[in-house]
């Protein structure tokens, strides 16, 4: 009965994991998301909206993985400067322009699409010397608990473009839009 | 273990030269070396009574756990915050300041907690507001953000995690980072502290270098070197030095290589140097670190990887070397050479144990598991369904466990078994565990405690008393006079202790009827209820028909409802519908331009309280918030700031007086400079003298017959009436009555010698601590024995009097007339001379 009872343990009772962040499988990322796009980032610019400094980022879309097809979005993370004031967010990723992402985005209330998890719904999209497009993130190979403190699938560290939107298409059964 | 240790080079801290702690959001003056850390902090010096305000704006939309309470989520908020006030060497102090409005003005510094519209995967956050200069010493910050997602529906307030998130979203706001000895300001993987112990000494160390108190640099002391890799400086290695037994104090290095850990306790040290780990999912920089920056806004990251090792340059702890900082010095030329690696190797690693059915972290041990072992998971830990070929893994200064798959899910965690033979004694303090393979090795501070006792358990809380004098009873196991008891986050002061029956009867704070908290009860060592009950806590409904402040009908008033920009002044604070209590209740109006200095509860249904009122206040509406217990409301357009004018104002009063004592107040402004013969004081609207007048400064007598409380302090000058202020009039100072041991209590009370045994309990009586009957949580009173300040672990009313319980430690030293006193707040007792005898 030892070993019945820790894993019932284990896996529901994960009280101190994921403070900040609770981390999402591309799947969950994937269902989550009001919008999935791939595009190049035109142009970033802090803004205040309340107490928070959030920097808005432009995006030149050019494919819609999931939501309703568009040519370009704009998407805010927190952090960011703005009147003379800056607020630096530990985990808020970062964006030059021109370079390439597929993004998992969120609409709350606001109206503004917001990242997934901070960075966890950014991955940089780069070429590989034969010119096919790869995503990579970081560290996607750690082992997770999600929210209710069951293990999450490991993460590859890299997937081409196209298995990455094969996988969200799985997710959403079969298709994004 | 053995230990050796070097002739290091050791420097009073006032000679050293200094290379501030990186684990603050650190800037620098200059593009090269030398590099002088600059961090980003709030001006204490600007806050009144270097009190910084945090206000929570914006609650909208809020969904709790389904076993959570709005009130008691509120309170877990207010606990948080207090976690870091608390911290007796570090000089900032944390005030709720109430429910701010969207936009409400903000001129002076705060802090704000925000219920923001987050994506999901986020949970928190939290942030200093800073412009991007410095001041030369350091980067002010102007106003700090925790924002918290609404939707908390896996995230219960009652809970450790979210109460460990909370406290460590604070912490950034208050401009800590990331640190790397699993305290709270650790990133959540590696974290093991919990709501009996919410810091470890590293963060307290960190919170305590930026805003210190008087004695903070006098307790401690400072360890410094360099650590390069070829020759060349690495930056932001992360150093630390760990105490097998306890303590973990840590620091990233500069750009150029060099550290300094400061805010280290006098004691022996390992000291070990170790790359941040890489970015985890979800993270985009090595530790999760804001990179310090130059002069010209350029980032520095960090070097590359390297293999850790311990000073003086060896990856076998047992051949590493102590160092022993002593308080005002430096231990200098702990240098350490690191050779550098293509990845990283074991990293990250969360550690649980199951003191029930339940994998809880932090872990802990103790004797009444049959088969005690702990669950580790981390990178480098696992290959494919087993602990990876040649992974070993010690205690610290301890022996080697073993280790295997952990059946359930072998190919996520790996078993480490203890004999408890092995471990030795017990110790409060935290345990470090050393991972080693293939010459890589990964110390994980704080991986698990050994104590001699399970968590508390509680099987019932039962309601008893009346509404009017609450009381709870709470039934369980593990229980002692040592327990700390929370409702809701709320403390419950524990009035009896039945540690062998397993009972405590408690005073529940103040609740809407029908409210049902959520009651946790924390041992001394560190444990909670919560580690056997998990997020379905034993709760307590409150019954009766007592009036609350969260009624719909419930509203506040203030009187006058005009505050004068630039001024201060007493105003009154009526509740209708519902009633609040003293020493429970707080107000705020939600601005950091309008500052509760003091309040007084008066009745049931009347708060006074002096509000000082910004001169850069902006003219508008402010919203008045008032807490008692568990109780809240906030009532919008309470009062409005009116510009600023030709006032007649006092200061709120430093301290408060005792009858037939002096008193002293500070003019804030008057219409004519006071000579000492052109004004009137008035207490109570009754003339008192005056003593004497130095500038804007008058000194006065306070009548014997004032009657203890809240007083009235008002001036007439050139015609003119001032503004009023509030004065506290506290009774005599305590008055030890009797000391015996406890067991002796009845019949060596009356003597005239009185007398304490060494290891025995004394018993203190005294006159004059609080009001007949009032309960006085244990914490609030202190014993001075000699030097010697002794914790109380009871404080029973009796009559009149209060009877202490005081243990005397077995190292305190025999004699006569050792003096011994009772402080309770600002009020300290005449001494009473004591003979300490030896034990039976």
């Amino acid at each position: 009965m030892r070993v019945a009872a820790s894993i019932l343990g284990l896996l529901l009772c994960a009280p101190a994991f994921a403070a900040t962040l609770e981390q999402l499988s591309i799947e969950q990322m994937a269902q989550q998301s009001t919008l999935i796009v791939r595009g190049r980032v035109t142009g970033c610019g802090g803004e205040m909206r309340g107490a928070i400094i959030y920097t808005r980022c432009g995006v030149a879309v050019t494919e819609t993985w999931k939501g309703a097809p568009l040519s370009k979005v704009d998407f805010v993370v927190p952090g960011g400067t703005a009147r003379g004031l800056s607020q630096t967010f530990s985990g808020a990723p970062k964006f030059n322009p021109n370079e390439q992402f597929v993004l998992f985005l969120w609409v709350g209330r606001s109206g503004i699409p917001q990242i997934i998890g901070l960075s966890q719904g950014v991955f940089d999209v780069t070429f590989s010397k034969t010119g096919q497009a790869t995503v990579k993130r970081e560290a996607t190979s750690e082992r997770m608990l999600n929210s209710k403190g069951e293990p999450v699938a490991d993460e590859p560290v890299s997937l081409t473009v196209a298995e990455l939107k094969a996988r969200v298409d799985k997710a959403l059964g079969g298709g994004g839009k | 273990m053995r230990r050796r240790s070097l002739q290091l080079g050791i420097v009073t801290l006032a000679a050293a030269s200094l290379c501030s702690a990186s684990y603050h959001f650190i800037h620098f003056n200059s593009r090269t070396a030398p590099w002088q850390g600059i961090p980003e902090k709030f001006d204490v010096n600007v806050l009144p009574a270097k009190t910084l305000p945090y206000f929570i704006t914006d609650q909208s939309g809020v969904q709790l756990h389904p076993n959570d309470t709005y009130t008691g989520f509120i309170s877990q908020i207010r606990a948080a915050a207090k976690t870091w006030s608390d911290v007796e060497s570090s000089d900032l102090r944390l005030a709720f300041g109430g429910f701010a409005a969207p936009n409400a003005p903000q001129s002076g510094p705060s802090m704000e907690i925000v219920f923001e519209d987050l994506a999901p995967g986020l949970i928190a956050a939290g942030t200093p507001t800073v412009r991007a200069e410095n001041n030369g010493q350091f980067v002010p910050i102007l106003r700090s953000v925790v924002m918290i997602r609404p939707d908390l529906r896996n995230h219960p307030s009652f809970g450790e995690s979210l109460f460990g998130t909370m406290v460590h979203e604070i912490g950034h706001g208050l401009g800590l980072q990331h640190t790397f000895t699993s305290g709270v300001m650790a990133t959540a993987i590696t974290r093991t502290t919990s709501r009996a112990k919410p810091l470890t000494v590293d963060d307290v160390a960190a919170i305590s270098l930026l805003y210190p108190s008087a004695a903070f640099a006098g307790t401690t002391g400072s360890i410094s070197g360099r650590v390069t890799m070829q020759g060349s400086g690495v930056n932001l290695a992360s150093v630390v030095a760990i105490s097998p037994s306890g303590a973990a104090v840590s620091t990233l290095t500069n750009p150029d290589g060099t550290y300094r850990i400061d805010g280290v306790p006098p004691r022996s040290y390992f000291v070990y140097v170790h790359p941040l780990p890489p970015p985890r999912q979800g993270q985009t920089t090595p530790g999760d670190i804001v990179y310090p920056r130059t002069s010209d806004g350029q980032e520095l990251p960090p070097s590359g990887p390297f293999f850790t090792i311990f000073y003086p340059g060896t990856n076998d702890p047992s051949r590493a070397v102590t160092v022993n900082p002593t308080p005002g010095q430096v231990v200098e030329n702990v240098n350490f050479s690191v050779q550098s690696r293509s990845g990283y190797g074991i990293h990250s690693v969360d550690t649980r144990a199951f003191p029930g059915p339940s994998a809880v972290k932090p872990p802990y041990l103790s004797p009444n598991m049959t088969y005690p072992f702990i669950v580790a998971t981390g990178s480098g830990l696992i290959n494919g369904s087993a602990p990876a070929p040649g992974l070993t893994v010690s205690v610290l200064g301890g022996a080697t466990l073993a280790t295997k798959p952990y059946s359930p899910a072998p190919a996520s965690y790996m078993q480490i078994d203890f004999d408890v033979r092995t471990l030795g004694f017990f110790n409060d303090s935290a345990r470090h565990l050393v991972f080693s393979r293939g010459g890589d090795i990964y110390v994980l501070p704080a991986a698990f405690f050994h104590v001699d006792k399970a968590p508390p358990a509680v099987s019932a809380v039962i309601p008893t008393g009346d509404a009017g004098q609450r009381q709870a009873i709470i039934l369980g196991a593990n229980l002692s006079d040592t327990s700390r008891v929370y409702f809701d986050g709320a403390p419950a002061p524990v009035r009896e202790a039945d540690g062998l029956g397993g009972r405590l009867v408690v005073t529940p704070p103040a609740a809407a009827p029908n409210h049902r908290a959520s009651v946790v009860v924390l041992s001394a060592e560190g444990q909670s209820s919560l580690f056997l009950q998990g997020d379905s806590p034993a709760t307590y409904t409150y019954s009766g028909e007592l009036a609350s402040l969260t009624a719909p009908n419930a509203s506040v008033s203030v009187t006058p409802g005009l505050l004068t920009a630039g001024a201060e002044s007493m105003v009154q604070i009526d509740v209708t519908g519902g009633v609040v209590l003293e020493g429970q209740t707080t107000v705020g109006f939600g601005s950091s331009d309008i500052v509760v200095r003091n309040i007084a509860v008066v009745s049931p249904t009347r708060i006074l309280a002096n509000v000082a009122v910004s001169a850069a206040a902006q003219s508008g509406y402010a919203q008045v918030s008032v807490v008692s217990g568990l109780q809240v409301i906030a009532q919008p357009f309470a009062a409005q700031i009116v510009p600023a004018q030709r006032a007649f104002w006092l200061n709120t009063p430093v301290s408060a007086v005792s009858a037939g004592s002096s008193g002293t107040i500070r003019v804030g402004s008057s219409p004519v400079g006071l000579t000492g013969s052109n004004f009137v004081l008035y207490l109570n609207d009754q003339p008192v003298p005056v003593l004497a007048v130095d500038g804007g400064q008058i000194t006065f007598q306070v009548p014997s017959a004032t009657p203890t409380g809240a007083a009235v302090l008002r001036m007439e000058a050139a015609g003119e009436r001032s503004l009023p202020i509030l004065l506290m009039v506290d009774s005599p100072a305590p008055r030890i009555v009797s000391a015996a041991p406890s067991s002796a209590v009845d019949t060596l009370a009356s003597t005239t010698a009185p007398k304490v045994r060494i290891g025995q309990f004394m018993a203190v009586t005294v006159n004059h601590l609080a009001p007949r009957d009032t309960l006085i949580e244990t914490s609030r009173v202190l014993v001075k024995l000699g030097n010697a300040g002794l914790p109380v672990a009871q404080v029973l009313p009796n009559g009149d009097m209060h009877q202490l319980l005081v243990y005397v430690p077995p190292t305190t030293a025999l004699g006569r007339d050792v003096p011994l006193s009772v402080v309770f707040g600002t009020r300290t007792s005449e001494p009473l001379s004591v003979t300490v005898e030896a034990g039976n």
